[in-house]
């Protein structure tokens, strides 16, 4: 969910959205469902971004966001596999890098390093 | 409840006197304050069950921690100071709720958050 909303801060960069993931080392740490709270998001979060994100960590269940109707985003399966890829996949180690000059922001221990 | 919210981050590690940062403003936030604070936020304006919360200047995570126990669905935890990160990463441990809680080390006042999402 974090990667959703991170951007770079480079200067001069215009678009520094999303950040590229490089994963050396991931997490899934599973958590309580909520289904209004996904619903919620749904609305928030940029899909597509979510869906490259998830399988740059490895996740491939999201399907593309052509598929994506009012249909599917009550249907809680779909919503569990939302939430799995919002909430349960950590990354532990790696890069996020800035798409747009290239600049790597390291992250160690789950925390990424965006000074 | 509230004395349970309290008992909790009684157990929080407070900043490290050694490496607090003046230019930083670095204060703990007691856990007698913060549980007050978090738990007025939960009952009496309903802020926090089933939310997102975003703790800007997080420092050991004490008020980011108290939304993750009071029922927040996701905290996000700001700050600068990687010596509070750590503190606040082993206070995420010791509340367990390293499942909710995420830490982002950057500056506050120049925050890398893409507009349409500014919480």
């Amino acid at each position: 969910i974090t990667h959703n909303m991170l951007c770079s801060n480079v200067k001069g960069v215009q678009n520094g959205f999303p950040l590229r993931i490089e994963a050396d080392n991931i997490e899934i740490i599973e958590s309580e469902f909520d289904s209004e709270f996904i619903s919620m998001m749904l609305e928030k979060i940029d899909y597509e971004v979510l869906a490259a994100a998830a399988v740059s960590l490895e996740y491939n269940e999201l399907p593309p966001i052509a598929d994506v109707n009012e249909n599917m985003k009550q249907d809680e399966q779909f919503q569990r596999k939302v939430h799995h890829a919002l909430l349960d996949i950590h990354l532990q180690d790696g890069r996020l890098v800035c798409p747009e000059s290239g600049r790597p922001y390291p992250v160690k221990d789950g925390i990424p390093n965006m000074l | 409840r509230l004395r349970d919210l309290e008992a909790v981050l009684q157990q929080m590690e407070p900043f490290d006197k050694s490496l607090q940062k003046i230019d930083l403003e670095q204060y703990s936030t007691s856990p007698h304050i913060a549980s007050r604070i978090i738990y007025t936020c939960a009952t009496s304006y309903d802020d926090i069950d089933g939310k997102m919360v975003v703790d800007l200047g997080t420092g050991t995570a004490m008020l980011g921690i108290g939304c993750a126990v009071m029922g927040a669905t996701h905290v996000i935890g700001f700050d600068a100071d990687l010596d509070a990160l750590n503190i606040a990463q082993r206070n995420i441990e010791v509340a367990d709720v390293g499942e909710i809680m995420d830490l982002v080390m950057t500056d506050v006042s120049r925050l890398p958050v893409r507009r349409c999402q500014r919480v």
